[in-house]
C-alpha cells in the first residue's frame, strides 16, 4: 500500500502523539517512515532535531526508518520533500493552539496542496481508553480501497474494532412515520454489509450502525461523546461555502470538540 | 497507550518529562496548545434564551397582530388601538417567559461537578514544588497528593506512600481505594491511576498528569451532557405542532376575514381591527404558561412520590414509556445481602450452622467491608461476608494484617488479598464462581486438601447452578500458602478451592405489584444486570416480570448482529452478566425498533446509556454524580415501582394536558364569532379585543391550571401505552372544542345574552352605537361574561373524558375551585372596578343579568353529560 510514508514532526509533544499513527501505518503496510523536520527559523534547531530523533529511535523497532531536517518555510519545504522522496502518504499534526482554524493553518493547507494521500492528525491524549476505531460514512459515501487498507492498519496495530457510522441527514427526523425511520436505518446498514464483511474476512472485528440526524458533524460528535472509540478516521470533504457560513467549519467543530484522536484523511490526488 | 502498564521511568519518557516535572516555558508551550485544566460549560446566556422565544410561531403571529394594532392606531387615530398593541406584546413576553421557564434547565448538578476540581494545586516545575491555580496545569506535570486534596487532573502514579482515594464522585463507592505506583497490565480500576474530581484520603504521593480538561474522566462526562444535544421531547414537537396549526388556521381565518370586511364595503382600518380580533381570538394565548405551570405541579407531585424530575418536558415522556430496562440489584431487590446457605468439603449446608473454618477467614479477610464497633459498613455482599465470617469466627480470625491486595474489577470478577499473621502469609481470594473455579487446582475438604478432579468439579458447578437457580448471588472462595517473596503475576494461580456461599438478595415488597401493574399497561420489562443468568432468571420469576424469558449473556450480546439483537428483544428476555456497554447497544437496538426507553443506571460508564435512552432514570442513594448529571429523572430511593408510579404520572399529566387544551379550544369560536356577527351583519362588535384577551390572560388561567393537576384516572394504566406518532391535538379533540362546547357557547355569548342587552336597552337592528355608549358597554360586558360563566361550567366538563363528572365527584379536584373562585373575582373587577371599566370598556351589570347566565351553564353541563352518556352505552 503506501510505500513512503512522511510524517513532519516539530517540538510540540502534539506533533510526536499524531507521528505514533503514522507508524501505526506504516508498520502495517511495511513501508518506509521519513520523519522530517522543517526548521524555518521559529524553533531551536537542538529541539527540532531531537524530537525526529525521538520519534526514529522509538519506531526504529517496528518499522524502517529514517530522519531528515529542511531548513526553509514550512509549507514549500514540506511540499517540496514529498516531492522529492515520492511519499504516498503525508501524516501532520493539526495544531491544538485555541482559536487555529484547520482550513487556513498548515495542516489545512497542506490537505489541500499536497500530490500524494494526506493524514491530518489531531492528538486528543496519550492513553486509549476506547476499544473503537469510528468510521463515519455519509449517506451517499462509499469506502474505498484505499480508505479500507488504511483502516485495516490503524485497527490491527492498534487491535481496535471498527464501527460504521452511517449517517442519514434528514431535517426533523423525529416528526416522521417509525415505519420510515426504520427503513431508512436498516437500508443504510444492509449497504455497509460487503465492507463489513470484507473487514471481517481481514480479520477485524466490524460491525455498522446507522443513525438519522439533522446534523452529520454533530452525530459524530455524540458518537464520539459516547466514550466508546479511541479513533475517528474522516474523509475530507470538498467546502460546502454555504453551509460553512452557516454552520462553521464540520472539522473545525470535530477536532474541538471530539475527545478522541481525530484524523482527517485525504486521499491522493 | 495503556499508561497504566508502563514503569515509571517509560512513563515520563512517554510524557516528554522527567521527575524534576516540566520546565516552565515548557509547561507555558503545553498550556498554550492543550488549553486550561477546565471543564468547558457550554453556557448559552439566559437573556439569549429568553430572546430566542420572542420569535417562536405563536411570538411571530403576535408580533404580526400588534403590527397591525398599531398601523391602525397610527392611520386611523385611534388611541384604543394603543392599548391593543401593548397587551398584545405584553402577552408575548408572558408567553416567552413560560416557554424559557420550560426551556431552562437547572445548571446546578453541573456546577456540583465543577466543584470537584480544586482551585489550587501543587507541582513539581523545574525541580521545585510550586503551588500554582489547577487551571494551569498540564498534560506532563507532576502533581504532589496529600491527604485532604482534591485530585486536579488525571494523573498516573510514579509514587506513592500509603496513598488511597476516595472515588465516589466517580464509582458511587465510598470507600477508600488504595492507589500504588507500580504497573499495571489487566483491570478496569487501575490502582497506579488517580481521577480529577476525586479526594486524597490517606497517605500522599506524586503522579505525571496525562489527561486535563474535558479530557479527564470527568470532564469527558460533563462534555457528553453537554455535546449531546438533546432531539425535542414528543410534548415538546406536541406543543409546536399545536402551535403550528393553531397560527396557520389564524392566519387563514384572519386573511379571509379582512378581504371579506373589505368586499362586502368595509374600510381598510376597520377591515384590519376584524383582522386582528380574529388572529387574536384564534391563538390560545394561555396554552404555553397552561402547560409549563402543569408541568412544574407534575414534577412536584413527582418528587413527593420520590422521583425528581430534571427536564420538565420529560414527564411527558415517561408516560409514553413502552419499555423499562431496569438493573436488578438495589432497583428490583433490596440490595441487602445475607449469606444463606455455603457449600463446604462438597456438602451445603445452613450458613448459620457452619463451623469455623478456611472459609469463614477467608470471607473476613478477604473483605473491605468495614467494622465500627458493632456496625458493618461497605459493599451489600462484602458486609453480608463480614458479619457472617465474624459470627462463625470470633476473636479466632484477630492478629491477621493485610499486606497487599489485587483489586475487584468488574472484568476480573474477583479480588485477592495476602495477609499475614506472624510468620504465616496467605493468599485469599473470592469472586464470580467459574472464574474462582478455574483458578483452583485442588481443594479443602473436612480434614486435609487433595486435587480437584472433574468429578468435584461438576458437583460444585451443579451446586452453583443449583443456588443461582433459587435466586441467590454466588461467591467462591480459595487460599494459597505463600513462601517467602512472592510477585502479582501469577499470584492468582494454583488455588485451594474453598468452597462456596449463596447470598439472597430479597425483591422489594412493592415491586411484585408494579411489575403487574407495567403488564397491564402494556410496558415491557427488561433486566439488565451483571449477575449470573440464573440468578437473573430467578428473580425475574419472583417478581412476575417472567417466568421463563430467554436470557442472554453479555459475551453472548456481544456476538449478535443488530437484526439478530432487534428479533430477541421482541420476546420476554434479560441480559445477564453485563456491561454498560451492553446497555447502550440494548437501548440504541430499542429505539431503533421503535420503543420509548426508560433505563436505568448509577455507575459512572451508565452516563452514555442514560443519555441515549428517552428517560434516563438514575440512582439517588446509591448513584454517582455524574449519573444524576446524564439522566432525565432521579429516584430517590433507587426503587423500581418509583419509576412505575412515575410513569403513572405521566400519562395523567398528558390526559391532563389533552384536558386543558379541549378547554382553552372551547372559547375560540365564542371569541371568534363576535368578528363575524359584526362583519357579516354589521351589528355592534359584540366583544372587544381587549376583552377577549382578559379571557384568554385572564379568567381562563385558573381553571386551565387546575385542570392540569388532575388525579390520574382510575384506568390509566389499563391502557396501552400511546402509540408513537398519536397526535396530542385529534380531530374528535376540535371537532367537541369547536363544534360542540365552542359552538353552544359562541351561541349563548354573542347571539343570547348580547341581543339580550341590547334589545332591553332599546337597540333596533342597523341602528349604530359609539364605543363608548353605555349600552354598548354593558352589552359587550354580557358577552364577556356570558362566555366567562359558561366557561366556568366547561371547566367541569372537561374534567372527565368519558365518566359522569357526578361519578368523579363535582368537588373533588380543589384546585379547580380555587381556579374558579379567581376566575370569579377577576370578572367581578372587570365589571365592577371603575378603573378596570376603563381599561377593559366595561359596564356593570345587574344581577338579573347573571341569573339569565346561570342556565345557559346549566344546559351546557347538561348537555355534556348526555354526550358521555352516549359514548359510555355505545363503548358498553
Amino acid at each position: 500500500m503506501y510505500k513512503k510514508i512522511l510524517v513532519a514532526v516539530n517540538d510540540s509533544f502534539n506533533s510526536e502523539l499524531a507521528a505514533r499513527h503514522a507508524v501505526a501505518i506504516a508498520a502495517s503496510s511495511n513501508g518506509e517512515l521519513i520523519v522530517l523536520g522543517v526548521d524555518d527559523g521559529g524553533i531551536i534547531p537542538d529541539d527540532l532535531s531531537s524530537a525526529v530523533d525521538r520519534v526514529v529511535n522509538r519506531s526504529k523497532n517496528i518499522v524502517n526508518a529514517r530522519g531528515i531536517i529542511r531548513k526553509g518555510e514550512f509549507f514549500k519545504t514540506t511540499l517540496a520533500t514529498v516531492y522529492a522522496e515520492h511519499a504516498d502518504l503525508l501524516v501532520i499534526a493539526i495544531s491544538r493552539r485555541r482559536g487555529t482554524q484547520f482550513i487556513g493553518s498548515k495542516a489545512g493547507k497542506l490537505m489541500q496542496k499536497a500530490s500524494c494521500s494526506v493524514l491530518a492528525v489531531m492528538a486528543k491524549g496519550i492513553t486509549i481508553k476506547g476499544t473503537g476505531l469510528l468510521l463515519p460514512i455519509k449517506q451517499d459515501q462509499s469506502v474505498n480501497e484505499e480508505q479500507i487498507l488504511l483502516i485495516e492498519g490503524l485497527a490491527k496495530f492498534y487491535n481496535l474494532s471498527v464501527e460504521l457510522l452511517k449517517i442519514i441527514e434528514q431535517r426533523r427526523w423525529y416528526n416522521l412515520p417509525w415505519e420510515r425511520l426504520y427503513k431508512l436505518r436498516s437500508g443504510g446498514e444492509d449497504s455497509m454489509l460487503p465492507f463489513i464483511k470484507e473487514m471481517k474476512e481481514k480479520g477485524i472485528e466490524a460491525d455498522t450502525r446507522a443513525v438519522i440526524a439533522e446534523n452529520r458533524t454533530k452525530a459524530i460528535i455524540k458518537e464520539i461523546a459516547i466514550g466508546k472509540h479511541s479513533m475517528v478516521l474522516i474523509k475530507a470533504d470538498i467546502i460546502n461555502l454555504l453551509k460553512e457560513f452557516v454552520f462553521g467549519n464540520p472539522v473545525d467543530q470535530i477536532i474541538s470538540k471530539g475527545l478522541c484522536d481525530v484524523l482527517i484523511w485525504r486521499p491522493a490526488r | 497507550m495503556k499508561i497504566w502498564a508502563l514503569k515509571k521511568e517509560d512513563v515520563l519518557q512517554e510524557l516528554k518529562t522527567s521527575e524534576k516535572g516540566l520546565t516552565e516555558g515548557e509547561a507555558k508551550k503545553r498550556l498554550r496548545d492543550d488549553g486550561e485544566n477546565v471543564i468547558p460549560q457550554k453556557k448559552k446566556s439566559n437573556i439569549l434564551k429568553f430572546a430566542y422565544q420572542l420569535g417562536n410561531w405563536f411570538a411571530i403571529l403576535l408580533w404580526f397582530a400588534a403590527g397591525l394594532a398599531w398601523y391602525v392606531r397610527w392611520s386611523a387615530n385611534d388611541p384604543s388601538m394603543a392599548n391593543i398593541t401593548y397587551a398584545i406584546i405584553g402577552v408575548i413576553f408572558f408567553n416567552a417567559f413560560f416557554a424559557f421557564l420550560q426551556e431552562y434547565r437547572a445548571e446546578k448538578a453541573f456546577e456540583a461537578l465543577e466543584k470537584m476540581i480544586p482551585h489550587d494545586a501543587f507541582v513539581i516545575r523545574d525541580g521545585e514544588e510550586t503551588k500554582i491555580s489547577a487551571k494551569f496545569i498540564v498534560v506532563g506535570d507532576l502533581i504532589v497528593l496529600k491527604e485532604g486534596m482534591n485530585v486536579p487532573a488525571d494523573a498516573r502514579l510514579i509514587k506513592s506512600v500509603d496513598l488511597a482515594v476516595d472515588n465516589s464522585a466517580l464509582t458511587g463507592e465510598s470507600e477508600p481505594k488504595p492507589r500504588k505506583e507500580e504497573p499495571e497490565e489487566e483491570g478496569e480500576d487501575h490502582a497506579n491511576i488517580v481521577y480529577s474530581g476525586t479526594t486524597v484520603t490517606r497517605g500522599h504521593g506524586t503522579g505525571v498528569v496525562f489527561a486535563t480538561g474535558a479530557s479527564t474522566e470527568f470532564g469527558k462526562i460533563a462534555h457528553l451532557s453537554q455535546e449531546v444535544g438533546e432531539a425535542p421531547t414528543p410534548l415538546q414537537r406536541e406543543i409546536t405542532y399545536v402551535i403550528r396549526i393553531n397560527t396557520i388556521i389564524s392566519i387563514i381565518f384572519g386573511v379571509t376575514f379582512f378581504f371579506a370586511g373589505r368586499a362586502i364595503g368595509i374600510d381598510t382600518n376597520h377591515s384590519f381591527i376584524f383582522a386582528i380580533g380574529i388572529i387574536a381570538a384564534n391563538i390560545p394565548e394561555g396554552l404555553l404558561p397552561t402547560v409549563t405551570l402543569s408541568l412544574s405541579m407534575g414534577t412536584q407531585r413527582m418528587a413527593k412520590k420520590n422521583a425528581i424530575i430534571k427536564r420538565l418536558s420529560s414527564i411527558e415522556t415517561l408516560g409514553s414509556a413502552t419499555v423499562i430496562c431496569t438493573d436488578k440489584t438495589g432497583t428490583i431487590t433490596l440490595n441487602k445481602m445475607s449469606l444463606e446457605h455455603v457449600y463446604i468439603a462438597n456438602k451445603s449446608i445452613d450458613a448459620k450452622k457452619a463451623k469455623p473454618g478456611e472459609m469463614a477467614l477467608a470471607a473476613i479477610l478477604c473483605n473491605n467491608a468495614k467494622i465500627d464497633k458493632e456496625k458493618v459498613t461497605g459493599d451489600p455482599t462484602e458486609t453480608a461476608l463480614m458479619r457472617w465470617g465474624k459470627k462463625i469466627m470470633g476473636d479466632e480470625s484477630e492478629g491477621w494484617e493485610r499486606i497487599d491486595e489485587i483489586a475487584f474489577s468488574s472484568e476480573r470478577k474477583m479480588m485477592s488479598t495476602v495477609n499475614k499473621k506472624k510468620d504465616i502469609t496467605m493468599l485469599y481470594t473470592k469472586g464470580a464462581p467459574e472464574v474462582v473455579l478455574e483458578k483452583c487446582k485442588q481443594i479443602a475438604q473436612e480434614k486435609d486438601v487433595v486435587a480437584l478432579n472433574d468429578k468435584d468439579k461438576k458437583k460444585i458447578e451443579d451446586k452453583i447452578s443449583d443456588y443461582a437457580g433459587k435466586g441467590m448471588r454466588v461467591m467462591a472462595f480459595a487460599e494459597k500458602k505463600l513462601k517467602g517473596k512472592y510477585s502479582k503475576e501469577n499470584l492468582e494461580e494454583d488455588l485451594v478451592f474453598l468452597g462456596l456461599g449463596a447470598l439472597r438478595d430479597p425483591p422489594r415488597p412493592d415491586v411484585p405489584d408494579a411489575v403487574k401493574e407495567c403488564k397491564r399497561a402494556g410496558l415491557k420489562i427488561i433486566i439488565i444486570t451483571g449477575d449470573n443468568p440464573l440468578t437473573a432468571k430467578a428473580i425475574a420469576s419472583d417478581v412476575g416480570i417472567s417466568d421463563n424469558p430467554q436470557v442472554i449473556t453479555g459475551k453472548e450480546l456481544e456476538k449478535m448482529k443488530k437484526k439478530e439483537l432487534e428479533k430477541v428483544l421482541e420476546k420476554e428476555v434479560i441480559f445477564a452478566r453485563s456491561s454498560p456497554e451492553h446497555k447502550l447497544k440494548i437501548v440504541q437496538a430499542l429505539k431503533d425498533m421503535g420503543e420509548t426507553v426508560a433505563v436505568t443506571g448509577d455507575g459512572v460508564n451508565d452516563a452514555p446509556a442514560l443519555k441515549e435512552a428517552d428517560i434516563g432514570v438514575a440512582m439517588g442513594k446509591g448513584g454517582t454524580d455524574v449519573a444524576r448529571e446524564s439522566a432525565d429523572m432521579i429516584l430517590i430511593d433507587d426503587n423500581f415501582a418509583t419509576i412505575v408510579s412515575a410513569i403513572k404520572e405521566g400519562r395523567a399529566v398528558f390526559d391532563n394536558i389533552r384536558r386543558f387544551i379541549t378547554y382553552i379550544f372551547s372559547h375560540l369560536l365564542p371569541e371568534m364569532l363576535p368578528f363575524i356577527l359584526f362583519v357579516l351583519f354589521k351589528i355592534p362588535l359584540p366583544l372587544t379585543v381587549i376583552q377577549l384577551l382578559s379571557i384568554d390572560l385572564g379568567t381562563d388561567m385558573g381553571p386551565a391550571i387546575a385542570l392540569g393537576a388532575e388525579k390520574p384516572e382510575p384506568d390509566v394504566m389499563d391502557r396501552k401505552p400511546r402509540p408513537r406518532g398519536e397526535r396530542i391535538l385529534t380531530v374528535p379533540m376540535l371537532l367537541k372544542s369547536y363544534m360542540f362546547l365552542g359552538l353552544f357557547e359562541a351561541f349563548a355569548s354573542s347571539v343570547v345574552a348580547f341581543f339580550y342587552v341590547l334589545s332591553k336597552g332599546g337597540w333596533s337592528f342597523g341602528t349604530n352605537l359609539a364605543a363608548t355608549d353605555p349600552l354598548y358597554l354593558k352589552a359587550t360586558t354580557m358577552t364577556l361574561a356570558a362566555i366567562v360563566v359558561i366557561q366556568r361550567a366547561n371547566s367541569f366538563t372537561c374534567r372527565t373524558t368519558r365518566e359522569s363528572l357526578f361519578k368523579a365527584g363535582v368537588f373533588t379536584n380543589k384546585y379547580l375551585l380555587i381556579g374558579i373562585g379567581i376566575s370569579i373575582t377577576i370578572i367581578m373587577l372587570i365589571v365592577y372596578a371603575p378603573p378596570a371599566q376603563r381599561i377593559f370598556g366595561t359596564a356593570p351589570l345587574d344581577v338579573s343579568d347573571w341569573i339569565i347566565l346561570l342556565p345557559m351553564a346549566a344546559f351546557l353541563l347538561g348537555a355534556d353529560e348526555f354526550r358521555k352518556w352516549i359514548i359510555r352505552r355505545r363503548n358498553a
